[in-house]
């Protein structure tokens, strides 16, 4: 007898173009104790199936069109909201994604952890207090007495997304229901929390659903695994066997979209590895203020985020930046590109001493160095259609007749595989990995010698991000253009860096050859970084 | 927080003094003096009164004059009402001022947030539009629109309370704070019904639901201090606005407050009095803004420690 039996669940959303068949007929079973792990991309339905569980999600426009979920002898699809509601937080609770929004900010870290003792439980305040503290006290964190009357944004993310799992697990509930619970989190964080979450589950013996778009994470994570594309379940089996030999070929795809393995070899470009100065970074310091605490504290504090890093850069080298949260690689990166100023150090690009040049100047040169930025769907003008975007990079470059000048974008869009009738809309109407096409269309268009690409590839799902690393490989290649790659993510790092540097709080700790970063790292910070990486995953080759 | 206040005091001075600059030459531009009448005084009595009143020495001089007295305190004698000085008119308006403004903020805030609350908890339903196209009428009548009409209806025609005065007869302090009242009350339901979207929509409220918490809960414990940001950022102008803006509610009831005088005094041209109600206005948005952000931060855990969210 299944703990939760789910069976031919759909959900549909009403919009007004349209109904979106979010769900459409999932089915599965928990057993008491074990982890079932749902991997899909964006879209796939992962979430809604378990947010409609609970009843989380906006009616209108989603509804529940059919289907059961038993849990304890109730249709948890059925009961009305009060009843459902005693099940919420108490025998079912869930772990969001993103711990630096899920927590209220107006309301204290304790507050926050006794609502839901309170609610359910009926315990007095001392009562919950008592035992809030002591869940803490189990996910990690010290001094809980005094830690119970912070505030959220006084805590980092690994640390909140502990306080969610002391929240979520301070009821005993049967099931936990983790979303995506280290996405935003840094590796190292991540690898802990995992931890965390296992050894919980294991001690206290809850089911849990694990949802997440890697499929490293939930095989090493989930007994159980379910693959889930637009809404169907594509492939369900045990771990392994989904991972070793899976049978869709969406599954496959899934595998063989992560990124892990070095690039394919005689892809490099570099002229001479490492030595060569294309790219000069010498010494480069930059810091911000930061506000002061009081009128008369005349000195004006400063946070050094990047503090004496030196790197080169080959002509047509691609340079992996490496560095969590806080390292310092997205400053690093927009001083090269100037938007930011260095405090201290010196930025050479062949002849030109980037680092000094102002005004007039500055812009004349801007079209050699160019930016890719993280997020496509922010970077994009919304009001401009992509004809207009590219027509305004070409045109930085010299006015020029309209054939011309269209001959040219239809070109630029032939590079990044686009079609010419995308060419009249406007960036919302486009995909996460389109609109990347479309931001590198932008920034090839003013033909840099250089390419600075922050986290080019973390906004999207595994499978266009194979498509996109394939794309800027090709056209690395093709304009001989050097490229400055900044990731978190490891496997995405050594799929396209022909050499590797990592940044930790500020400072270069190790440089080096990507193949030789990963097979012998030789800083501790690395080799931990590495580490973290394998121990959440479960990677090709283990088990 | 104490250094935040005094920095904030500390960057009012400059301000006040361009007020005060400003509208100390500006009053004087205008044609004529505190003493033309229809009938003009005999030259020797108005150049008597001009000695009298230093009214004969260069502007520049009486503009450091006026100022050194500021200084003190001091606003000076009004030049109208012979005898009184500005103080004495200020203080004798401003409770009557402040009363009014108290009840129309009440009736603001209550009408306001209530109304704004609901709206936004059912989007797009007969309960948000009704609020809502009432709000909107709200902003778009001017008081000395809306004052006549509600005279016109509630007091001439349906003869329910009297249509003017302040505290004559029971009852006729009613009309006067509601159309005060009624603008505020439109633009904070307008912002309380955005505010509180706004926090609806954010993953917090999201995972409070998940722990089990009822709606009502919902609103009152998780959304409201969060929703209220905008209201609260708008309490400093309209508390301001609320005391120094019922010039018009004044003069249609016949209310004896600070709004009356300083009409007058601009028809008077009684110079002193003018500057003096300027000043008194000016220091009171300046406190009143201070307050409001003061509250703010107060309300809000990430401003109260001083410290910015890392990048």
């Amino acid at each position: 007898m299944s703990l939760l039996h789910v069976e031919d669940l759909r959900v549909h959303f009403h919009t007004r173009n349209g109904i979106v068949k979010a769900v459409d007929g999932v089915s599965f079973d928990l057993e008491k104790g074990k982890t079932l792990g749902i991997v899909g991309e964006s879209g796939s339905g992962k979430s809604v199936t378990c947010y409609s569980l609970l009843g989380l999600l906006p009616t209108p426009p989603a509804r529940i069109e059919s289907g059961s979920a038993l849990f304890d002898g109730v249709d948890l699809l059925k009961v009305p909201e009060a009843t459902l509601r005693t099940y919420r937080g108490n025998r079912i609770a869930i772990i969001f994604q993103d711990p630096m929004t899920s927590l209220n900010p107006f309301m204290t870290i304790g507050a926050q952890l006794i609502e839901p003792l309170r609610i359910h439980m009926g315990m007095s305040r001392r009562a919950a207090t008592d035992r809030a503290m002591a869940a803490l006290r189990e996910v990690g964190i010290t001094e809980p007495q005094r830690r119970m009357c912070c505030y959220p944004h006084e805590f980092s993310g690994g640390m909140r997304q502990r306080v969610m799992i002391a929240m979520g697990l301070a009821t005993e509930p049967d099931i936990l229901i983790a979303d995506e619970p280290t996405t935003a989190l840094d590796v190292t964080i991540e690898a802990q929390i995992l931890e965390l979450i296992r050894k919980l589950q294991e001690s206290h013996g809850i089911a849990m659903i694990y949802i997440s778009h890697d499929l490293g994470i939930v095989a090493g994570i989930a007994d159980h695994v379910l693959v889930m594309q637009n809404g169907v379940v594509v492939e369900r089996g045990a771990k392994a066997e989904i991972f070793h030999r899976p049978q869709h070929p969406y599954t496959r795809k899934l595998i063989d979209s992560i990124p892990r393995s070095a690039k394919p070899a005689g892809s490099t470009l570099a002229e001479t590895q490492g030595g060569s100065d294309f790219l000069r970074i010498e010494e480069v310091r930059i810091s911000y203020p930061v506000a002061s605490e009081s009128l008369f504290d005349l000195h004006q504090r400063e946070y050094t985020a990047v503090d004496g890093v030196s790197l080169q850069l080959a002509k047509g080298e691609i340079l992996g930046l490496v560095g969590e949260s806080g390292s310092g690689k997205s400053t690093l990166a927009r001083a090269i590109v100037r938007l930011v100023d260095l405090k201290a150090g010196r930025i050479r690009m062949e002849e030109i001493l980037l680092s000094e040049l102002s005004g007039q100047q500055l812009n004349d040169t801007r079209p050699e160095f160019q930016m890719i930025f993280q997020d496509p769907y922010a970077s994009l003008n919304p009001r401009m259609t992509v004809q207009d975007c590219l027509a305004e990079a070409l045109e930085r470059r010299g006015r020029k007749d309209r054939k011309e000048l269209q001959a040219e974008i239809l070109a630029l869009l032939a590079d990044v595989e686009l079609l010419p009738e995308h060419l009249r809309k406007y960036p919302h109407e486009f995909s996460g990995g389109q609109r990347q096409r479309i931001a590198i269309a932008r920034a090839l268009a003013l033909k840099p010698k250089l390419m600075v690409a922050d986290e080019p590839v973390s906004a999207l799902d595994v499978t266009v991000q194979a498509q996109i690393l394939k794309l800027l490989l090709e056209l690395n290649r093709k304009y001989r253009m050097s490229m400055i790659f900044i990731s978190h993510d490891l496997g995405v790092i050594r799929y396209i860096a022909d050499r590797t540097a990592v940044l930790y709080q500020g400072k270069l700790v190790e440089c080096g050859p990507t193949e030789r970063i990963f097979n012998h790292p030789e800083h501790p910070y690395t080799q931990k970084l590495l580490s973290a990486v394998r121990t959440s995953r479960l990677l090709e080759g283990a088990e | 927080m104490p250094a935040f206040i005094l920095k904030r005091l500390l960057q009012a001075l400059p301000v006040l003094l361009i007020v005060i600059t400003a509208s100390f030459f500006m009053v004087r531009l205008a044609p004529g003096d505190p003493f033309s009448q229809e009938r003009a005084l005999p030259v020797e009595v108005m150049k008597g009164l001009r000695t009298y009143y230093k009214l004969d020495q260069p502007l520049v001089t009486q503009y450091i004059e006026y100022l050194k007295n500021i200084a003190q305190g001091d606003f000076g004698p009004s030049f109208k009402y012979s005898g009184r000085t500005v103080t004495e008119i200020i203080g004798a308006g401003l409770p009557v001022t402040f009363e009014l403004g108290a009840y129309a903020l009440l009736i603001a805030l209550l009408v306001g947030i209530s109304s704004g609350v609901i709206a936004s908890l059912r989007p797009n339903t007969w309960q948000d539009y009704v609020p809502m196209s009432l709000a909107m009428i709200g902003i778009c009548l001017p008081s000395y629109v809306l004052g006549p009409l509600l005279v016109l209806i509630v007091g001439i025609w349906l003869e329910w309370l009297p249509v003017s005065g302040w505290g004559y007869i029971p009852g006729d302090k009613i009309l006067p704070s509601v159309t005060m009242g009624f603008v505020y009350a439109a633009y904070i339901s307008r912002l309380a019904r955005g505010g509180m979207l706004e926090i609806l929509s954010q993953d917090f409220i999201r995972t409070a639901r998940a722990k089990g918490v009822s709606e009502s809960m919902i609103v009152l414990r998780h959304a409201l201090r969060g929703g209220m940001q905008p209201v609260i950022s708008f309490m400093g102008p309209a508390l301001a606005g609320l005391l120094g803006g019922s010039f018009v509610v004044e003069t249609i009831f016949q209310i004896p407050g600070l709004g009356r005088y300083y009409v007058q005094a601009a028809f008077n041209r009684d110079y002193t009095l003018i500057l003096g109600m300027t000043i008194f206005f000016a220091v009171l948005i300046v406190v009143f803004n201070l307050l409001a952000d003061i509250v703010a931060a107060w309300m809000n855990p990430r401003l109260r420690s001083g410290k910015s969210a890392g990048g």
